[in-house]
């Protein structure tokens, strides 16, 4: 375009007037154009370097769904349900009238009861308050005295339709409940909480079609909750009712499985509330579980009559009161010095389990478990020969807390990624994620989870993306590091000394200074051939260490940090001696006069003029050079790095992995999550190198300004 | 000077001197000091051994370098030979490695040509990217930035340098590889009439903006500010957006809208992306070399910044920038770990660059990844085509000096 203007201008000549305000007009609005063309470019780059980065980012963190394999909950519950009961002076008894009795007749005595039995005895016993509330009737059915729970009875939509009896009968519960409940022991729900649940009951009853009307009624679950079904059951067909009813006590949660998932009950008991997961369970069965809550149940913590001083106590004191206190003086300042005497229901109970999950679970995490429980649980769900391999690796009683808390997650709880997801989606897509979990894995938990931690820097490789670690790979890279330092440090700065200070303008020069020039040309994977052919090979001897007896009987052959080290150092060699070249040929010639003005030797003053104030140019090339070699993953394939190695590199003759190998394989791996500790590893690597990079350009630049 | 060192003690000028024995530029040896010391006084050439192992410490460290080069021309040469002669079964000869189609070791057959075809169109989809892109940013550093923006943008540019090519690789991977699949899959759904129809709206768009924003930022002066500026960026923006959608939708009508999980294409722009820099800052070099004088002669004739960048300093700049361009195809042809991780396994002589096809390096990174055995003729054959790749890019560096010598303007 611009000849073409030219060329008008030669044959036509200089235009005038408003022709000329056009064409300047034209020019400058092309050279706007081209401008932003330009802008854009640069942009473009810019945006590429931000979406690279971001991706990484995007990557490394995100939602992830877990499951476990057993709850730690659950073992925490069986822990402290083992120290309670396993105190010499805890009695237990499955009859709560000998309990009572025994609690009557003892001034230090303490126990738990089911709300009823210390009703019936109730002349004898004294209730204590817990957290500064009473158990009543009140306290219980609104769920602010602590060891209290609600008691349901769970039905599905589905059953009301094609059982019409069972509504009936639930009909028949929600009528008759409350003149029973009392008898059973436990506390009423108020007439509000009766009448929604009929008028549920009624939605869900409206149209059906009754094809299994002559099925007897099959209800499963709750112990707890058993008594009072069967109470209901009993006076039900006093009523008349002809069919037949099953009622079985399983437990809550092998209730709700055959509610939902097996399809064998028309009706659960239940002492918990559903989760969302058995919610979930449900609805993939087509079963839409409705709710109905009959009563609510609660522990009293009973004393003697004798007893004069304890009136209320703490969830904290219960804690203490049950597990380490030996007196009642432990438990608080100003109590009598009487050692404390336990009388509290067995273990086949469901009361000691509900007394443990309220008073210690919810406060009790698995972290913050001692060791010695964490060594019972674990050695309580392994197996024998696994807990003497691990005993053989290091003794228990010698690992601390957090370990054995790590050996319990990964021996017992055993928790597994079941599907994760990138930080974006999970941001900005969340309800989604928990659908999708809540459909594909109902027993996993959602979490959002940092790829990048500790553990993962401090962990060896595993087949297991969440278990991972880059140790391994972090302390290869070093070693490899050190190794090309000391290699080619040397080796470049002498080269440059000797191509600028001795052989400045000779054939020799041309020759080397050409030769440097192309070999910083030639691909990264060309030197991984080279030191494959030289270093593991041919230098085998050395570069295992069997020249001089020091081989690594694990690998002992040439495939060690040796030959990784020597064939980077060869590989950024070139980096090296360019620079220190710069940074030679910068020194300005009147230091060298000075130093040759004051008698010294050639070597004299390159050592005590020149390289002093070529040392910032030196070292700055010198980071460079070993920021390329960190990041280079090609030629240590080629020669060799392991693929999957989980022992410390340590010493330059060991086998090896390092941080890009390291991502590179994982990449390459196809389940999703080997994808975000690839991204994990890459941040530490680019952080590595920008700490590298960003120092020799602020030096550079610091030095350039002088 | 001369009359300082003449002050000193005899011995100390001559220590000096001595010193000083191979002629130097920009040292003068003093003309006294022949004079002065004569005989045995010379300490000049007096030996020194502490000197001379240092000297010979130096040069071994000097000659390293050549040593490396040798080394590696030698291991090339003798181990792919074994695979072009009868050492071991089957022998492979020169014809049949450059004009065979098919790199199956298995079945014996090493024809070069698949990964060859490969390596080529990986390049060319990654100068497709960075030459242009390179050249502009470099252009704008040199020509249009400020001096303080070019200082904040160039470590910018080092950084996207420095990024390990495992990185890029695995941005390729995971993020260009499902930005094109989405891309080409969204076009093939919407149907080729209505991807027509968009991408006329957005030509028309681009050029609306581009026209009334030059018109308006030609029309701004000091007092009265326009958006011309903002409309023509925004401009160029809904122009790559055009130019983007414009080779999807040829792509897809040519090879397709299958887009494999490995491909070509996804490999060739992030290889691209990755020499970006080295084009930038090579090419910046270049067009800075070029004296002010030319570009205020330039202006003074009453060209724009525009037309005294692309008819004077590009054209005089050519050279370094056509060496830059040599030096980012040889830089791309040796490129391994992007192809490794998003180009695929397997050798294929395909055109498609939406298909999954082995580079040269990404095949010697796939086959001496795993534990081959120093005499198979796997190993045999990984160093053929080392041979030929470190041919390729030594003749293409040799070159580009060659040029950057040959057509260098001397101001």
């Amino acid at each position: 375009m611009t000849t073409q203007t030219k060329a008008e201008a030669k044959t036509s000549g200089m235009p005038e007037g408003e022709e000329l305000r056009r064409q300047i007009q034209q020019r400058k609005n092309r050279g706007q154009i081209w401008f932003s063309l330009f802008q854009l470019s640069l942009i473009i780059a810019i945006i590429a370097l931000i979406i690279l980065l971001s991706n990484i980012i995007n990557q490394t963190f995100g939602l992830s769904a877990v499951e476990n394999k057993i709850d730690p909950e659950s073992l925490v519950q069986a822990a402290f349900e083992k120290t309670i009961v396993g105190r010499t002076d805890t009695t237990t008894s499955e009859d709560d009238a000998t309990l009572s009795q025994s609690i009557a007749a003892n001034p230090n005595a303490i126990g738990f009861l089911g709300y009823a039995y210390y009703r019936e005895k109730a002349d004898a016993l004294r209730v204590l308050a817990v957290e500064n509330v009473e158990p009543t009737e009140e306290t219980v059915t609104d769920n602010s005295y602590p060891l209290s729970r609600p008691l349901f009875v769970y039905t599905s939509q589905e059953t009301l339709k094609e059982k019409p009896q069972a509504a009936e009968f639930l009909n028949y519960y929600l009528d008759t409940v409350d003149s029973v409940i009392g008898e059973v022991g436990y506390f009423p729900v108020d007439q509000a909480t009766l009448d929604a649940a009929r008028a549920t009951l009624a939605a869900a009853t409206a149209a059906g079609d009754s094809e299994g009307e002559d099925n007897p009624i099959a209800i499963s679950g709750s112990s707890t909750v058993y008594p009072l079904t069967a109470a209901i059951v009993e006076s039900f067909q006093a009523a008349g009712y002809p069919g037949a009813i099953t009622l079985e006590s399983v437990g809550t949660k092998a209730g709700y499985a055959a509610l939902c998932a097996d399809r064998t009950a028309d009706i659960a008991n239940a002492s918990r509330r559903m989760t969302r997961q058995e919610a979930a369970a449900c609805s993939k069965n087509r079963r839409t579980p409705v709710e109905i809550q009959v009563g609510a149940d609660a522990l009293a913590l009973v004393v003697s009559q004798e007893n004069d001083w304890a009136q209320d106590l703490t969830l904290n004191e219960i804690q203490k009161l049950f597990t380490v206190a030996q007196n009642w003086s432990d438990v608080r300042e100003g109590w009598p010095d009487e050692p404390i005497e336990r009388f509290i229901p067995s273990l086949e109970s469901g009361t000691l389990d509900f007394f443990v999950e309220k008073v210690y679970v919810d406060s009790y995490p698995l972290e913050e478990m001692p060791a010695a429980s964490l060594k019972a649980m674990l050695l309580a769900n392994i197996s024998t020969g696994r807990a003497r391999a691990l005993e053989a690796q290091q003794p228990f009683d010698e690992r601390n807390q957090a370990q054995m808390l790590e050996l319990v997650r990964t021996e017992v709880v055993q928790p597994r990624v079941v599907a994760s997801w990138n930080a974006l989606p999970s941001l900005f897509n969340r309800s989604e994620i928990e659908a999708r979990t809540l459909d594909d894995n109902p027993e996993a938990e959602l979490h959002w989870k940092s790829w990048l931690s500790w553990e993962f820097l401090t962990s060896t490789q595993s087949s297991v993306p969440e278990y991972a670690g880059i140790r391994t790979a972090f302390l290869g890279t070093l070693w490899v590091m050190a190794i090309v330092i000391l290699f080619s440090v040397p080796v470049g700065v002498g080269a440059a000394i000797y191509l600028e200070e001795y052989s400045k303008h000779g054939r020799i020069n041309d020759i080397l200074q050409t030769n440097i020039d192309n070999l910083a040309g030639v691909p990264s994977i060309i030197y991984g051939i080279l030191g494959l052919t030289i270093f593991v090979r041919v230098l085998e001897p050395i570069t295992s260490g069997k020249a001089f007896g020091l081989a690594d009987p694990t690998t002992a052959n040439g495939r060690t940090i040796l030959a990784a080290g020597l064939t980077l150092g060869l590989l950024v060699l070139p980096i090296i001696i360019i620079n220190a070249q710069e940074a030679i040929r910068a020194v300005p010639q009147a230091y060298r006069e000075a130093g040759y003005g004051m008698g010294g030797t050639r070597w004299q003053v390159i050592r005590s003029h020149v390289l002093p104030s070529a040392l910032p140019g030196i070292l700055t090339g010198t980071i460079l050079g070993i920021s390329r070699a960190i990041g280079e993953t090609a030629p240590v394939v080629v020669i060799g790095a392991s693929t999957f190695i989980t022992v410390d590199p340590n010493g330059p003759f060991s086998k090896f992995t390092v941080l890009p190998m390291q991502i590179f394989q994982w990449t390459t791996r196809p389940q999703p999550e080997f994808r975000h500790i690839a991204a994990a590893a890459s941040i530490v690597l680019l952080i590595l190198m920008f700490t590298l990079n960003g120092t020799a350009i602020y030096m550079r630049n610091r030095y350039s300004r002088k | 000077m001369s009359s300082n060192v003449n002050a000193k003690p005899n011995t100390l000028k001559a220590e000096s001197a001595g010193s000083l024995a191979l002629p130097r530029p920009g040292i003068r040896r003093p003309s006294n000091v022949s004079g002065g010391g004569s005989g045995n006084q010379d300490l000049s050439k007096q030996f020194r051994l502490g000197e001379a192992v240092i000297q010979f410490l130096l040069m071994v460290c000097g000659a390293l370098s050549v040593l490396t080069t040798l080394s590696l021309i030698f291991v090339l040469l003798w181990e792919s030979s074994k695979f072009f002669t009868a050492a071991v079964q089957p022998i492979v000869s020169f014809r049949e490695f450059f004009s065979g189609t098919v790199w199956q070791p298995r079945i014996e057959q090493f024809g070069v040509l698949p990964l060859l075809n490969a390596t080529l169109m990986v390049s060319g989809i990654a100068m497709l990217v960075a030459l242009p892109l390179g050249l502009f940013a470099a252009i704008l550093l040199s020509e249009y930035a400020p001096p303080r923006l070019r200082a904040a943008l160039k470590p910018i540019l080092e950084v996207l340098a420095g990024v390990p090519t495992v990185v890029y690789g695995y941005f390729a991977l995971t993020f260009m590889t499902p930005s094109i699949r989405g891309l080409i899959s969204t076009l093939s759904a919407v149907g080729p009439f209505a991807v027509i129809l968009i991408l006329a709206a957005i030509a028309a768009l681009t050029w609306f903006l581009l026209t009334t924003g030059a018109r308006r930022k030609a029309r701004e002066t000091a007092d009265s500010q326009s958006n011309g500026g903002a409309l023509i960026l925004l401009g160029s923006l809904t122009g790559s957006v055009f130019f983007i959608g414009l080779l999807a939708a040829i792509g897809s009508l040519i090879f397709g809208s299958t887009v494999q999980i490995y491909n070509t294409a996804s490999a060739g722009i992030v290889v691209g992306i990755l020499v970006i820099p080295l084009v930038a800052s090579m090419a910046e070099d270049a067009l800075g070399a070029v004296p002010v004088a030319l570009r205020e002669a330039a202006y003074g004739l009453g060209g724009t910044r525009l037309e005294t960048t692309l008819s004077v300093v590009v054209p005089s700049a050519l050279s370094g920038i056509t060496a830059a361009f040599i030096i980012a195809i040889s830089r791309a042809i040796g490129e391994t770990m992007i192809v490794a991780i998003a180009a695929g396994a397997g050798p294929k002589l395909t055109w498609n660059p939406f298909d999954s096809a082995e580079t040269i390096t990404g095949h010697i990174n796939r086959i001496s990844g795993g534990d081959i055995s120093y005499n198979s003729i796997d190993y045999q054959s990984i160093f053929a085509l080392a041979a030929l790749l470190f041919f390729m890019t030594l003749l293409l560096n040799i070159f580009s000096r060659w040029i950057m010598r040959r057509f260098r303007e001397v101001y």
